[in-house]
């Protein structure tokens, strides 16, 4: 039987009514968040090259490193934010009886990176196109650093990246939430709180990085 | 009877100094015919003269020798000292080769014959000497004489002499410039005649042109020049590019330059390539600007795009072009621009990701409403 892919980004209730056998395996999320880790890690040595111009220029010599550093770094922290994502979700509907088990949340989350698979993708293109023509200076003074991050991160395009992190990561919500109702065996709603105040923390945190809020 | 001796001399003189014309002492031989060639000598020239020589008497004649003797034209060898038998009517030609270093005028030399019988025949043959030379002179020189830039020499070359010029050949000489043609024949120049010859002329730094005429007068050849100085000045008549209305604008991934080239020189510019030099890297859709022919006074439109590191604020724009004659000609033009606005405006999402993004919204939107109808 094919992956009824259509079927998890629009209709994620039926697929996940289904036997938990079809789906709890963890072999199909995890190449799911592989990719995603991967996309991650290719945008992270795009991120770097561009934050390594803010350094100062005897800093600028790793940057080789940096980028290889970075792109690891990427993709480790990508498979971490899966299991952070599993543990919070486990967490919360533990507050509402959820019985099921971690390793069936772990594939439940690890299907809902199909959408940020896809946005990965997408932000890594713009990203590709817009990053050359990104301006940053050098800075003399370490204590700038953070300012010139901060201001790099306002740039338009990273603006537009993070919008579209959020649009996604909103899409794997809803495959979260209808995910987790079968995971562990809850409501609806109760699956609805037990991703949406996480999910929507982690969006008001994005935003208010972005500076939208202050 | 030293009155008698005087008396002897002086008729010895008379006879003497009988003016030049044939004698008829005996044989009744005549000079039929003469000619000398060149007709006019030159300083320094060797002529051919040729004497025809006819017995216009009922009776053979004998000679014992024939000999032309002269001072200011001098013969340079006589050849006829043997006895030569010459029939009623019959004639006989002579041939003597003279020389002349004589100033202009006219001379004569005399042509002389022996008879065996005793007696002689003597006539004086005119030689004219003039060693006026062909006249060589620059009628017309171009209005500029600009470096690299070609310009027409009118040369004309005028026969002042009173006879025809032979073989006349003119060439320019000296170093520092390219002409065309090399040499220029002219041929056979008659007298008070003249013939122009135009030479396209390059300069290529200063120096000196001379324009030398090559000529025959029989068998002597002559040579005139006249020398012009080679100085040429910077060219004014090069094309000149100018680039107006610089825009300085980011698109996706690139920086572009935009503006208008205008020829502000005096003549056409061919050739025309703009594109980005320095820190700055060429890049699609328009690495390299190029143009036809535009003339004087006119201007197009030109943009060409580049990639450069975010620290760089200043790109030399490198122009090349050519003139009429291929010179290629290169220039360069600074262009600042403020780095930051550009970097904001080249990562600003355009029009069409922003709808895509409103597009994405709203299909999630969809997603999501369906979804939950479903669940």
């Amino acid at each position: 039987m094919a992956f009824p892919l259509m079927s998890l980004l629009v209709n994620p209730n039926a697929f996940f009514s289904r036997d938990s056998s079809e789906w709890e395996s963890l072999r199909v999320p995890a190449l799911i968040v592989l990719a995603a880790a991967i996309m991650a890690g290719a945008t992270a040595y795009l991120t770097t090259d561009l934050v390594a111009g803010i350094m100062p220029s005897d800093v600028q010599a790793y940057q080789g490193v940096m980028g290889i550093v970075g792109t690891i770094g990427a993709v480790v922290i990508t498979f971490l934010i899966w299991v952070v994502w599993s543990a919070v979700f486990f967490v919360i509907s533990l507050f509402f009886q959820g019985q099921g088990t971690f390793r069936r949340i772990l594939a439940v989350t690890g299907y809902g990176y199909l959408p940020i698979l896809i946005g990965s993708v997408i932000s890594f293109v713009i990203f590709w196109i817009f990053s050359p023509a990104i301006h940053v200076s050098p800075v003399t003074d370490v204590q700038e650093i953070q300012a010139a991050v901060m201001a790099l991160m306002h740039q338009p395009v990273m603006i537009l990246v993070s919008v579209l992190g959020i649009i996604f990561l909103l899409w794997a919500a809803n495959i979260w939430i209808f995910g987790i109702r079968y995971a562990r065996v809850i409501s609806l709603r109760d699956a609805a709180i037990t991703v949406g105040v996480p999910v929507a923390l982690y969006v008001i945190a994005t935003v208010w990085n972005m500076g939208v809020v202050s | 009877m030293k009155a008698a001796w005087i008396l002897l001399i002086l008729l010895a003189s008379a006879i003497l100094c009988t003016p030049v014309a044939a004698e008829e002492t005996g044989p009744r031989l005549i000079v039929s015919e003469y000619r000398l060639d060149p007709q006019v000598l030159m300083k320094g020239d060797v002529g051919v003269l040729t004497i025809r020589l006819t017995n216009t008497g009922p009776d053979p004649a004998t000679i014992n020798s024939a000999r032309v003797n002269g001072v200011e034209v001098t013969v340079k060898q006589n050849p006829y000292t043997d006895v030569l038998s010459l029939g009623s009517g019959d004639s006989i030609t002579f041939t003597y080769t003279v020389y002349t270093e004589a100033p202009d005028g006219l001379y004569y030399v005399k042509f002389t014959v022996d008879y065996r019988e005793g007696g002689q025949l003597r006539y004086a043959i005119p030689v004219e000497v003039d060693s006026t030379s062909l006249r060589i002179t620059v009628v017309e020189t171009p209005a500029a004489l600009a470096q690299g830039m070609k310009g027409t020499y009118q040369v004309v070359v005028g026969n002042p002499r009173p006879n025809a010029a032979s073989a006349v050949t003119v060439t320019p000489e000296g170093e520092g410039f390219v002409v065309t043609p090399s040499s220029s024949f002219v041929g056979t120049l008659e007298p008070d005649a003249q013939s122009t010859i135009p030479f396209m002329v390059t300069p290529l730094r200063q120096s000196f042109i001379r324009f030398r005429v090559n000529y025959r007068n029989g068998i002597n050849a002559h040579t005139a020049t006249v020398t012009l100085p080679l100085d040429p000045s910077e060219n004014r008549f090069t094309p000149e590019l100018a680039l107006t209305g610089i825009r300085v604008t980011a698109g996706p991934g690139y920086l572009r330059i935009s503006g208008n080239v205008t020829n502000v020189g005096l003549d056409d510019a061919r050739a025309i390539t703009l594109t980005t030099g320095g820190e700055a890297t060429p890049a699609d859709p328009f690495r390299v600007f190029t143009a036809g022919v535009l003339e004087p006074d006119r201007s197009t439109p030109f943009e060409v795009t580049f990639r450069a590191h975010t620290s760089v604020s200043r790109v030399p724009i490198l122009l090349s072009f050519k003139d009429a004659q291929g010179t290629t000609y290169t220039d360069s033009m600074d262009v600042e621009f403020d780095r930051q606005a550009l970097a904001e405006q080249a990562s600003e999402p355009t029009r069409f990701i922003m709808l895509l993004v409103w597009m994405l919204v709203i299909v999630l939107a969809a997603v999501i409403i369906y979804a939950w109808r479903k669940g």
